[in-house]
């Protein structure tokens, strides 16, 4: 039985309002967000991986966020006028992932960061406090075609409308 | 024979002759999509709901239309309309089902009713009618032939359809 404090238990997602379905993504996946106003464009053979851009004195790869959501899950939304890199810790992959990433940026002629990831963005994003009871497994009748999409799950939240739980890792190396 | 031992020989026995000989009934769920009435297996439908909004979602074939929130739970909605007739059915009302913890919601016009019938009353369609081999076999009621809905051969078109598309 769930006790009252577990059913009140909550987790920061970050959120991409689209005109439907929205998008969420657990926040622990995301060491920071940097401002990103010069992009340099990257000769990668893989579709959302086209550019990079400088921070902290380093090259970060950067996946196109945007566009993967608008071309892949017709998902569009609101532009804020800011790019955006969501960073997160190549460290904190599956250690299978991480050598799979470290023979993509091998392939790669720049010289960037093997230890971080960018993932681009221009919608508007917000960290919101979402109570775990809300954030619900796929039917298992969509489960595994989804899971190769990147998606793991979603939420129904007011008034009538549906978000996309995607893992991040997961559609990095889906989509890369 | 004292109480406990008789009471155990009649526990023992299982269901009376009576019951025995009694030929076992299924129960189904009559509803009519459109004008074609069909007869779903009641074991597997929970609740019927009206009212509940589709969410679109990427990646499923036409007689998906999306997603329903029903009790906070996603549940797969199923266009049986596209499938059989490709048109789109509109109507509001859901058969929410639940099969092994797989959650469905099949679209309907209306429920017409419930009934009770025994395997006896159960035959199969005739060649040729079920191309699709969606359904498990046919009643007959009032001089109307009613098509029974095999669900578990829809979530395997699915499963089909979603892998194909993954292929592509």
């Amino acid at each position: 039985m769930i006790s009252e404090k577990d059913r009140e238990k909550t987790h920061d997602f970050l959120m991409i309002e689209t005109v439907q379905p929205s998008i969420i993504i657990n926040r622990e996946q995301v060491a920071t967000g940097l401002s990103l106003p010069d992009l340099f464009p990257l000769a990668s053979s893989y579709p959302y991986l086209t550019s990079w851009g400088k921070a902290g004195g380093e090259g970060i790869p950067l996946f196109d966020l945007d566009r993967s959501l608008e071309e892949v899950f017709t998902a569009q939304g609101p532009k804020s006028g800011l790019r955006v890199g969501l960073i997160t810790d190549v460290a904190h992959f599956h250690p299978r992932n991480r050598n799979r990433w470290e023979k993509i940026l091998s392939n790669c002629p720049e010289r960037l960061s093997g230890d971080r990831v960018g993932f681009l963005v221009d919608s508007r994003i917000d960290i919101v406090e979402i109570p775990i009871r809300e954030v619900r497994p796929l039917p298992v009748n969509l489960k595994p075609r989804y899971r190769e999409e990147g998606i793991i799950g979603c939420r129904f939240y007011p008034p009538h409308r549906l978000a996309l739980w995607i893992d991040l890792e997961r559609l990095l190396f889906i989509q890369a | 024979m004292k109480n406990e031992e008789l009471l155990e020989e009649i526990e023992s026995r299982g269901e009376s002759e009576d019951a025995a000989v009694e030929e076992e009934k299924i129960r189904f769920l009559i509803a009519r999509i459109r004008q074609q009435s069909y007869a779903f297996p009641a074991q597997g439908v929970r609740e019927i709901v009206t009212d509940a909004p589709i969410h679109r979602i990427p990646f499923v074939p036409p007689y998906i239309r999306g997603l329903i929130d029903h009790r906070g739970e996603p549940h797969t909605v199923f266009d049986l309309d596209i499938l059989f007739e490709k048109q789109v059915l509109d109507a509001d009302t859901y058969l929410i089902c639940d099969l092994d913890g797989d959650r469905i919601a099949f679209l309907i016009s209306e429920i017409i009713e419930i009934i009770s019938l025994p395997k006896s009353g159960i035959h199969a369609l005739g060649d040729g009618e079920d191309q699709g081999g969606f359904f498990a076999g046919a009643l007959g009621m009032e001089e109307e032939e009613i098509p029974i809905i095999g669900i578990p051969s829809l979530i395997r078109k699915l499963s089909d359809d979603l892998e194909d598309d993954l292929r592509r």
